[in-house]
């Protein structure tokens, strides 16, 4: 408590009142419950993500959500983000897993092309609607952007991840330490490769939302690369992931709204903190053998 | 398909995309119950790629593959793509080779059994609890031969698991083998360039340069003492 105290008197007392007064905010408690339960989805959806070196699949997919936002806007369906955006992320998803086990061209090659021609049609179709003020804050974020509906998915999405992870654990494991022997030992690793597309797909959309398209990767990437150098056992990766991800979303989501001026969008605060903690485990702690 | 027969290959040709040159011509043979077949070949003969196509792992692009219904299968790939500083330890990739079944989320008493069974018969009991990036190349490759061991498998497919052994270890392996055989049933293909291996452990022979140069016996085969000669 008197550590709290201590960092809090680094801000003036104008800015604590904001602080206060901004905690209070629906909005601002609705942007730290699904901020939340998507860093602890991600970070369960990363390990799998970055031990199958599909880690930079969460850069790609978020600026696939970029373009169908911005698409959405063009249309006129700006009042149903949510409903255009999820299903396009969650084919494109699919379409690089598939294109990449059916072609071998390579993961980063396809999540380069998807991401860059997504970035290009979001742009685009940007500059008919909100103009570069709509690209800014779809690409960094914004707290303000979260509505009711984002809280419900978020809620569901969370259930349906702790689900699948506590009752296909063994599985999940099974298929991230090698999907050939799953395979050949009849395992539907078709289904599970799904699942985790489909769900990393509505996390990077609902997350894209508070921390922004250019910012999501790191809540795939972060939290799972620290708890990775750290974990002796695939549940301990698990688990250091998910308090890795719930502590630097709350440091970085305070610090945002802790300094006034600059406005700091949530998304680099997140990040910021996601990186130092990165770098301390890595400075402080040995290859675990 | 014939009860005492777990695997039924008619015909086959494979290619590693269309237009290339076919990596298995036109390749026939049964796999009976409780024997050991030796596929024998030079490198790029396409032993790997056959059993990749009875595996299911890999497409055919003409002819057929019969399996018996529910054939419970277990593989040893020849090259590893597993990521050695996945955060496991051996008890945990061994315990990931036993079956669970379709409602069944959780290991159990069961197949915690089986795993140490597998452990015991590869003699890594002592390395349960190392972290598999701290194995050998060969403490790995006992590893991943005690997972294919425990999922009770009915045909364990082989593609050369001695290559990285030490002879004393690739010497109780092959008698490993035909314990598994002999006492359990088990069917092994075992892809090899070991004369030795065959001679004294095969039941038949497929002797395959793309297509089959030979099947059957090993008594029937009349390059083999060539090819013994030729590794003495």
């Amino acid at each position: 408590m008197s550590s709290l105290n201590a960092l809090l008197n680094v801000f003036d007392e104008e800015s604590l009142l904001i602080f206060r007064m901004m905690l209070k905010n629906p909005l601002v408690k609705n942007a730290l419950l699904v901020g939340a339960l998507v860093s602890l989805c991600t970070a369960l959806l990363g390990v799998i993500l970055v031990l199958k070196h599909y880690a930079l699949i969460g850069h790609g997919l978020g600026e696939v959500g970029f373009a169908a936002m911005s698409v959405a806007s063009l249309i006129g369906l700006q009042a149903y983000p949510l409903a255009v955006a999820i299903p396009i992320v969650c084919l494109s998803s699919i379409l690089i897993m598939r294109i990449n086990q059916k072609s071998g061209m390579g993961g980063d090659v396809l999540i380069g092309i998807f991401s860059t021609s997504a970035l290009a049609v979001g742009v685009l179709a940007s500059a008919y609607t909100s103009g570069y003020s709509g690209v800014y804050d779809s690409m960094f974020g914004s707290l303000y952007a979260i509505k009711q509906t984002d809280v419900v998915f978020s809620v569901s999405l969370s259930v349906a991840v702790i689900l699948i992870f506590l009752f296909l654990y063994n599985r999940l494991f099974s298929v991230t330490y090698d999907e050939t022997y799953a395979r050949a030992t009849d395992m539907n690793a078709d289904l599970y490769q799904f699942l985790i597309s489909l769900l990393t797909s509505v996390s990077i959309v609902l997350g894209m939302r508070v921390m922004g398209a250019m910012m999501i990767s790191s809540f795939i990437i972060f939290p799972a690369i620290t708890a990775k150098r750290i974990a002796r056992s695939f549940r301990s990766m698990l688990l250091i992931a998910v308090a890795v991800a719930l502590f630097s979303f709350f440091v970085g989501m305070a610090i945002s709204l802790l300094v006034v001026s600059p406005n700091l969008p949530t998304g680099a605060c997140v990040v910021s903190v996601s990186v130092i903690v990165m770098l301390a485990t890595f400075l402080f702690t040995k290859v675990k053998r | 398909m014939k009860e005492n027969v777990l695997v039924n290959v008619k015909d086959v040709s494979m290619n590693y995309g269309s237009g290339r040159q076919d990596a298995v011509e036109h390749v026939s043979l049964d796999v009976r119950k409780g024997e050991i077949l030796a596929l024998v070949g030079s490198n790029g003969s396409g032993k790997s790629t056959l059993m990749k196509g009875i595996l299911k792992l890999m497409p055919i692009t003409c002819g057929e593959i019969e399996r018996k219904k529910g054939l419970r299968t277990s593989y040893l790939a020849q090259i590893h793509t597993t990521e050695r500083d996945f955060p496991a330890n051996v008890r945990e990739i061994v315990l990931s080779g036993t079956r669970l079944g379709r409602f069944t989320p959780f290991y159990g008493a069961k197949h915690r059994k089986k795993a140490q069974e597998a452990m015991k018969l590869l003699d890594i009991t002592d390395l349960a609890k190392t972290n598999i990036g701290a194995l050998s190349g060969g403490q790995l490759q006992r590893t991943l031969l005690a997972r294919a061991i425990a999922g009770d498998p009915e045909l364990l497919i082989l593609d050369e698991p001695c290559s990285a052994l030490d002879p004393a270890i690739t010497h109780d392996l092959y008698h490993l083998f035909s314990r598994l055989r002999d006492e359990k049933g088990v069917s092994v293909i075992i892809a090899t360039h070991d004369w030795d291996f065959v001679r004294e452990h095969a039941d038949r022979v497929l002797v395959l340069d793309r297509h089959v140069e030979y099947f059957g016996d090993l008594s029937g085969w009349s390059g083999m003492e060539a090819e013994h000669t030729c590794h003495h």
